[in-house]
């Protein structure tokens, strides 16, 4: 973060109608919506349509945060509530939405190993989505975004201690799925 | 190293990927890092997991910005329901104000039973009997009248 004005002080500022402290607040945090949205969801255009959504919802009743917990895990049980609303709309558990089809990238140019990169990246999402839905959850959410512990346990709804063997867990799968390739 | 200190190093990993872990504690787990294989693998897959982490598409901020600023009009609207009650209540105790003649007639105005008695039902002027009919009057005139009684 380039700003250290806190998320608290944002979302005091926000509240009295500064309108730049709420720009702040949806820049600082439009990444891990989307990505906690893509980790339920596993579509990157329903991922942005529930990140979209549970956003504007949460800052539409930003009013109602009380600072029980941090902004970040209020925002983003908003946001995974709406995944998974969204989810249960579509009536979908398992399939992966990801554009597997890419290609096929010379490292030997610079343009190619940014390729070539992406490519690995993608390759490693796509290990990710193999994994059981809390440990992918779990993996993303603290790899991703240094989530604690805590946080991954409100969005994956289980307690801290079953969000890290499941962190743990998914981890240990994801080596086994890479040394298989 | 001990098996509690080794957990502890692999919980944080994904600090020390992302830069969010004060330099002192940073330099103990590159430390360990160096000194234990396994622990750098799994770093180095942690590493490359937070580097190639999805980014949102363009204009999602753009887009929450502005459907938060589209509901804001919504939000002054709300208000209409509280700013009519009280405007039924102004127009109450307008009515309670006008019946001040005795047998429960309204100063000035005849008996109903009375046939020579002119109408008191409402002209085009948008008054019954002197007093304003709320379905005439916008949020902004009831608001101003609210005003002027203090409300």
């Amino acid at each position: 973060m380039d700003d250290e004005t806190t998320d608290l002080q944002l979302v005091s500022r926000a509240k009295a109608g500064d309108q730049d402290a709420l720009g702040k607040l949806i820049s600082r945090h439009e990444g891990v919506a989307f990505r906690v949205a893509l980790g339920i969801l596993r579509d990157e255009d329903e991922a942005a349509d529930a990140a979209q959504m549970g956003c504007i919802k949460a800052f539409r009743a930003i009013e109602g945060f009380r600072g029980d917990s941090g902004f970040r895990t209020w925002l983003v049980t908003i946001v995974s509530n709406e995944a998974r609303g969204l989810l249960r709309k579509r009536g979908r558990r398992n399939e992966s939405g990801l554009d597997t089809s890419r290609p096929l990238a010379d490292p030997s140019t610079l343009a190619d190993l940014a390729l070539a990169e992406d490519q690995q990246a993608q390759a490693l999402r796509e290990l990710l989505d193999e994994l059981p839905d809390k440990q992918r959850l779990a993996v993303s959410l603290r790899v991703y975004d240094g989530m604690s512990f805590k946080e991954v346990g409100a969005v994956i709804e289980s307690s801290e201690g079953s969000a890290r063997v499941n962190y743990h867990h998914g981890i240990r799968r994801l080596r086994e799925l890479m040394s298989h390739d | 190293m001990t098996d509690n200190a080794r957990d502890l190093i692999k919980d944080q990993l994904p600090d020390l990927a992302s830069g969010n872990l004060d330099p002192v504690r940073a330099d103990e787990i590159r430390h360990a890092i160096a000194e234990d294989p396994e622990l750098r693998r799994e770093f180095d897959l942690i590493l490359a997991l937070h580097e190639g982490r999805p980014r949102p598409p363009l204009g999602l901020a753009d887009r929450i910005r502005a459907g938060v600023t589209e509901e804001a009009p919504r939000q002054k609207r709300w208000i209409g329901w509280p700013l009519s009650t009280a405007a039924v209540l102004v127009i109450a105790l307008g009515t309670a104000l006008f019946w001040n003649g005795e047998g429960g007639t309204p100063a000035g105005v005849p008996p109903l039973d009375d046939p020579e008695a002119p109408s008191v039902f409402p002209a085009d002027d948008g008054l019954v009997a002197g007093a304003l009919l709320l379905a005439d009057l916008s949020d902004e005139e009831i608001e101003a009248l609210l005003e002027e009684i203090g409300q």
